[in-house]
């Protein structure tokens, strides 16, 4: 994969900005250090109310019913996807369809209780849900495009009608890693020449009644949310061939530099393995890395580069603890901080000149993407 | 760099599958090759009130006595497990000795929430219509093993942990595509050094209440037939509707250096990978199969197949109205008057439609099918519809020499997929 | 018959309901206007406002097209050819059942995906209103006291049951027992 891949549009919608630039500037601007996951209030509730986003459907163009067939996720992908792509300068028309490529990561949909409610309360007796009314009667009361609101894909299929984008797509779920995978295989669908442009995003949970309990599990032995409430949103990333963007007079962001990811039971090693790959490919060293923005909660501490003390980066973010967890969102939306982090202009020692988005999880994925600066 | 110049290639170490006509491929593809069918009444729950009440499930007694997953696994993983284990079986993918390179890359979508679900939200509710979203919270009325089954990447999680996959783990979400675009973007890791094997494929099982009720409300089950087995009827004038069946299918793809310097048997090679959006509706597929076409194109141009090439296509083909004809229409714009000469046939007239199983399922079908020279035929074919003018192998296997084919797999939504792959040359 | 609900009813919740699900004005909705050429709904849409029309009167709409009803009673090719277009005899039902759309006459000949087209907004009421026509004279309980509360459900006076009609699906098979005769179809 010879070509040099380049960022050249971010957009994101999180809880502290309906932008990429606002969110990053919200981050940033945060003097306090970063927390530890133990340091998090525990009332999960409390600090999910602030994790919630803004959408305006109608202002996306689409309308109540798309709405809801879309889910919240698949519209903070669109918001994000829509600010990208003004941002890289790509008007309509401007790439073929069929040169567009889309890989996103996205993550579980919960049963819409509030559409199944009237089924189930037509279906209570004196004792309680009786089964087989439900079977019989029930059901007819659900509306029949239910089954379409409960599946991430087609949300992602009518952010792809909505875009106009008809080339090679994915859909990915959640392994935390599956951000840092949407960016890696857009990088490679523009390297390889199959797509003109490539759109990696990523997308959160909505957060309700159903996904808080969820969050609030005890004994949880996979817990990649324990002490870090949910936090709605969505990030994507335009990318495309540096020849290319620069040729039509697209500014380059940052530079997709490495990546890596791994699978392990021993989750410090899964770590390691990612960030080595990530930087053998980026030919760099470890050392080079001045910014690390972690998603995930790992078993054990560690720095943001791996459990070897001393390894600390100058400056390392801790996003999930100021924007919720935002699970498959996370990566990419770390990544389009990275990216604003990148590319931002000289801010006292100047912008980091490598940055690191780091996923991992206690299921044992992890993954690495290491961006760059243009020089 | 042009396909196949210096490309590493990827080749098939080992499959397996469960199906609701075995468990195990040879089982399958032999009853298949009968032109048997796996449909029947369900009987695993209640159907009564509902338009259709059959579906294609895995033989219960057979999975009885397969090894237990864990408590935490889904029915779909438990499906996965053992295809998985007959595929790394037959690749001895316990001689690979560095784990780091091994990939997984599963297509599902984690098990449906159940009727206890369904009924939680009766616990929580005041009988009034009004719904105490604090009272679920606050009890953590979630059964958390419920949860973990339902995350839909918790399959691809346990697969990697008990099977030693340590590099790249993946999961897809995108429905009747999935399985394809599992064994697709697994080629491509390959392909790109970041894995020298992989453990691929997709499963699905979601024939439960809400499984069945999701599609029937969307009216895409068939609710008219003579009986069960010949309700599944791809490209047949009376068909109206797929039949949903539950099912698995496990690949180990292997760089082919890799293989052969490990003395491993080939079953055959991924040539190509094509995948593309349709863009156009969520209900309605494009109905000239705009991106069914595009993603058949791709998958050749990745090959570096030309269409004149192509031996056999293993159509999506699920038997509804509207879908048979895209595809018809789609084959008919790729390969021109040659269309109506090459076989074309659909595994889900047998088998019903394994979703995130089937692109998987399918690709092995058709791999096997090439190294026993015979095509699968396409059953319950009685009369034939003229918008699907196809040679679609009706109701008898063939015998008949085949090097290279085409399977395809598109999702609802529009999210299409295809596989070129070749048979092994020895 | 009834007359608890009126026709004019029923047009204005179907034409609110049209509205709501394709998110145009209701004075863009006339009785004419065809919902997937004039409307621009889709295959989607038909299964919403069916849902919503079921909703609002408490009816269970037809499931399977009237063509897929004549195919499965009169035999295959009874309604549509071996080139997917309609029979005459298909023609003439359509335009009996659901007259006054502006159906082609019988020698126009018609291919089978120009039918949905043809679908109004009036013959949609017309259906809902056939269905609600088909209240029976007594409740189970045997009172003969329909009364309607809202103005769109039908209940009993004497228990408070709801009003119990025949299905889309039944209903278009009654039709078609009576009707395709004359059509020149005989159930196979």
């Amino acid at each position: 994969m010879g070509e040099r891949v380049v960022v050249t549009g971010t957009g994101a919608v999180t809880a502290l900005g309906a932008t990429a630039a606002a969110t990053w500037r919200a981050v940033r601007d945060d003097q306090a250090p970063p927390r530890s996951p133990a340091g998090l209030p525990a009332d999960a509730a409390a600090r999910a109310a602030t994790g919630t986003v803004a959408l305006d459907a109608s202002a996306l163009g689409v309308s109540a019913r798309e709405a809801w067939l879309m889910g919240r996720p698949a519209l903070a992908l669109l918001a994000a996807a829509r600010e990208a792509v003004a941002q890289a300068n790509l008007p309509a028309g401007l790439v073929a369809p069929e040169d567009i490529a889309f890989f996103a990561a996205m993550g579980m949909v919960d049963p819409a209780v509030d559409d199944l409610r009237g089924a189930v309360m037509s279906s209570l007796g004196p004792d309680g849900l009786e089964l087989e009314r439900f079977f019989h009667e029930g059901h007819r009361r659900i509306h029949p495009l239910w089954p379409l609101a409960m599946l991430n894909n087609v949300g992602f299929c009518q952010v792809c009608a909505s875009l106009g984008v008809r080339g090679d797509n994915a859909v990915f779920s959640p392994g935390v890693d599956a951000g840092v995978v949407a960016v890696v295989e857009a990088t490679a669908a523009v390297a390889e020449g199959r797509a003109a442009v490539a759109l990696a995003g990523g997308a959160g949970e909505t957060v309700s009644a159903l996904s808080l309990a969820r969050s609030r599990l005890v004994g949880d032995p996979h817990p990649e949310r324990r002490g870090c409430p949910l936090g709605e949103g969505g990030g994507v990333l335009v990318l495309e061939r540096e020849a290319d963007a620069r040729e039509r007079g697209a500014r380059p962001l940052a530079v997709v530099a490495g990546w890596g990811y791994a699978f392990g039971e021993d989750d410090s090693h899964a770590r390691t393995r990612a960030l080595r790959d990530a930087v053998e490919r980026a030919g760099v060293e470890v050392e080079a890395i001045e910014l690390a923005i972690v998603s995930g909660q790992p078993r054990e501490g560690g720095s943001a580069l791996g459990p070897e003390p001393g390894a600390a980066p100058p400056l390392a973010l801790d996003s999930a603890s100021r924007l919720g967890d935002l699970l498959a969102g996370a990566a990419v939306v770390d990544a389009v901080l990275a990216t604003q982090a990148l590319s931002e202009d000289g801010r006292g020692g100047g912008p980091p000149r490598v940055a690191l988005v780091s996923a991992r999880g206690r299921s044992g994925h992890a993954a690495a993407l290491l961006l760059a600066a243009v020089e | 760099m042009t396909p196949g110049e210096s490309r590493r290639r990827v080749v098939v170490t080992g499959y397996g599958m469960v199906t609701p006509l075995g468990v195990g491929a040879d089982e399958t593809f032999s009853r298949a090759a009968e032109g048997r069918s796996g449909i029947a009444p369900i009987a695993s729950f209640d159907t009564r009130g509902l338009p259709c009440r059959i579906a294609g499930t895995v033989d219960e007694t057979r999975l009885a006595t397969a090894p237990p997953a864990g408590r935490l696994a889904s029915r779909g993983l438990r499906l996965m497990v053992l295809a998985a284990d007959e595929a790394t079986h037959a690749a001895r993918l316990a001689d690979v000795a560095d784990r780091g390179r091994v990939a997984a890359v599963l297509g599902s979508h984690g098990e449906n929430p159940s009727i206890d679900q369904v009924a939680l939200l009766h616990r929580f509710t005041d009988g009034k219509g009004a719904w105490g979203a604090a009272d679920l919270v606050g009890a953590s009325g979630y059964d958390f093993q419920q949860f973990f089954r339902r995350k839909p990447d918790a399959a691809a999680t346990l697969l990697a942990a008990r099977f030693g996959c340590d590099g790249p783990c993946l999961s897809l979400a995108s429905a009747c595509a999935a399985g394809a675009q599992a064994i697709g973007e697994a080629t491509r890791l390959i392909r790109d050094g970041l894995a020298d094997v992989a453990l691929a494929g997709g499963c699905e099982a979601t024939v439960d209440f809400v499984g069945l009720l999701s599609f029937t409300l969307l009216r895409a089950l068939a609710e008219r037939f003579a009986t069960p087995e010949t309700a599944s009827r791809p490209f047949d004038r009376r068909r109206n509707g797929f039949v949903l069946a539950e099912g698995a299918g496990a690949v180990v793809l292997e760089e082919l250096g890799h293989a052969r310097a490990r003395g491993a048997r080939v079953h055959g090679e991924v040539l190509g990978y094509g995948d593309s959006a349709d863009a156009y509706r969520i209900t309605d597929c494009h109905p000239a199969g705009r991106g069914a076409a595009l993603a058949m194109r791709r998958a050749l141009e990745d090959a570096g197949v030309a269409p004149t090439e192509v031996d056999y296509i293993n159509a999506h083909a699920t038997s509804t109205v509207q879908g048979d004809i895209a595809e018809a229409r789609a084959i008919g714009e790729v390969f021109g008057p040659r269309a109506k000469e090459i076989p074309v046939s659909s595994n889900k007239s047998m088998l019903g439609h394994t979703i995130a199983a089937a692109g998987a399922i399918e690709a092995i079908l058709t791999l096997m099918g090439m190294s026993r020279a015979t095509i699968l035929p396409t059953i319950n074919h009685e009369v034939p519809d003229p918008r699907c003018a196809l040679d679609v192998v009706p109701n008898a296997a063939r015998h008949q020499e085949h090097r290279i084919a085409l399977s395809n797999s598109f999702g609802f939504g529009g999210q299409n997929a295809c596989l070129c792959l070749r048979r092994s040359d020895g | 018959m009834q007359n608890l609900i009126t026709r004019q009813r029923v047009l204005s919740e179907l034409t609110k309901a049209l509205a709501e699900t394709l998110r145009i004005d209701e004075q863009s909705i006339r009785p004419d206007s065809s919902i997937t050429r004039d409307l621009g709904g889709e295959s989607l849409d038909f299964l919403d406002v069916n849902y919503r029309m079921e909703q609002a009167f408490g009816i269970r709409m037809a499931r399977h097209f009237f063509l897929e009803h004549i195919e499965e009673i009169f035999g295959e090719g009874a309604a549509i050819d071996g080139d997917g277009r309609l029979t005459a005899a298909a023609i003439t039902l359509l335009q009996r059942r659901y007259g006054g759309t502006g159906m082609p006459d019988a020698s126009g000949g018609l291919d089978m995906d120009e039918v949905p087209a043809f679908v109004t907004v009036q013959a949609v009421a017309d259906v809902v209103t056939g269905i609600l026509d088909t209240l029976p004279e007594k409740c189970r309980c045997g009172a003969a006291a329909w009364r309607s509360g809202d103005g769109t459900h039908i209940t009993c006076g004497g228990c408070g049951e709801a009003a119990a009609f025949t299905d889309g699906d039944e209903l278009i098979r009654q039709w078609l027992a009576a009707e395709a005769g004359d059509a020149g179809l005989k159930p196979v």
